[in-house]
């Protein structure tokens, strides 16, 4: 929602797209034992993308600015 | 001699400049301003921050020349020279293989906990002052690789006649924030963090390589005007 913000996206679709993705998540989540945080945010950058490249970009460079 | 000695300032500015740590964290704070303010209070903040790294940058400058002329009576001895020429060849293989570090984005040499701790200050920067001690904060942080580029300039800029030594550290410090003024202008003209820190991953090596290239050439202006001709 904030990478959303930050590129001026519409605050709707960015609910939806959020939903989705969230929804997306949980599917792939359901039958893993262990996910680690690199994974999960691999995951979740990947299934933003389909909706919004910046966004998935964004999201993907958290934490490697500095 | 003053024109070499002016080359010296700008180049050693435009050196200062290819050092990311303050144009990655202004980056960061267009990336938290721009997802909580309006556009103008946006551009109050990353403008306080530019002037909060081009006043230290200023000081650090004048402070150094003022050291040089108290300690080394207004001129550098060869000898300082020399270790300085030498510091800069090191900081250059520094810049190339320790300065980023591996990773697809642009993580720098900084410890991780201080990275935190500015990911944090310039998330919950909401006000002019807090932007302006940031940028102080960052123009700071670069000195490791920065001090030896300033003690460079503030050597220079002591040779020259009086009435141009203030012109001097104008240029030094405008050529040195030049990235950051960019990157407001770029911005202001429509561009998206993304576009900027897009162009900054795709051209990390290069800005890395001709970084360490700039302080060996920097170290060779030295050693040939100040130490051969000097």
């Amino acid at each position: 929602m904030r990478e959303g913000r930050v590129l001026n996206r519409h605050t709707g679709a960015m609910e939806i797209v959020a939903d989705k993705v969230c929804k997306e998540i949980e599917k792939w989540a359901k039958g893993r034992e262990e996910i680690t945080q690199k994974d999960l945010d691999k995951a979740t950058a990947t299934r933003i993308r389909k909706y919004d490249a910046d966004v998935a970009y964004l999201y993907r460079m958290r934490g490697k600015w500095i | 001699m003053e024109l070499v000695d002016l080359l010296i300032v700008a180049f050693a500015g435009l050196m200062l400049a290819t050092l990311q740590l303050g144009v990655s964290a202004l980056l960061l704070l267009f990336h938290a301003s721009m997802g909580k303010n309006i556009k103008k209070k946006t551009r109050e903040l990353t403008m306080n921050f530019i002037l909060g790294a081009a006043l230290f940058t200023a000081l650090a400058v004048a402070s150094t020349c003022f050291v040089v002329l108290v300690i080394f009576d207004g001129k550098m001895p060869i000898s300082a020279v020399v270790i300085l020429a030498c510091i800069l060849a090191v900081l250059a293989f520094g810049i190339w293989f320790l300065y980023y570090r591996k990773s697809t984005g642009t993580e720098l040499w900084v410890p991780r906990s201080f990275a935190k701790f500015i990911v944090t200050r310039a998330e919950k920067t909401d006000d002019n002052v807090e932007a302006f001690s940031l940028g102080m904060l960052m123009a700071c942080a670069e000195t490791p690789f920065g001090l030896a580029i300033i003690l460079a300039a503030a050597n220079s800029i002591i040779n020259l006649p009086q009435a141009v030594q203030i012109l001097a550290i104008a240029v030094f410090v405008v050529m040195s924030t030049l990235p950051m003024i960019l990157m407001q202008l770029f911005v202001e003209k429509g561009r998206t963090v993304v576009d900027i820190q897009k162009w900054r991953v795709k051209n990390k090596d290069f800005i890395r390589v001709m970084s360490g290239v700039g302080y060996f050439v920097l170290a060779i202006f030295l050693i040939a005007f100040k130490v051969f001709k000097g």
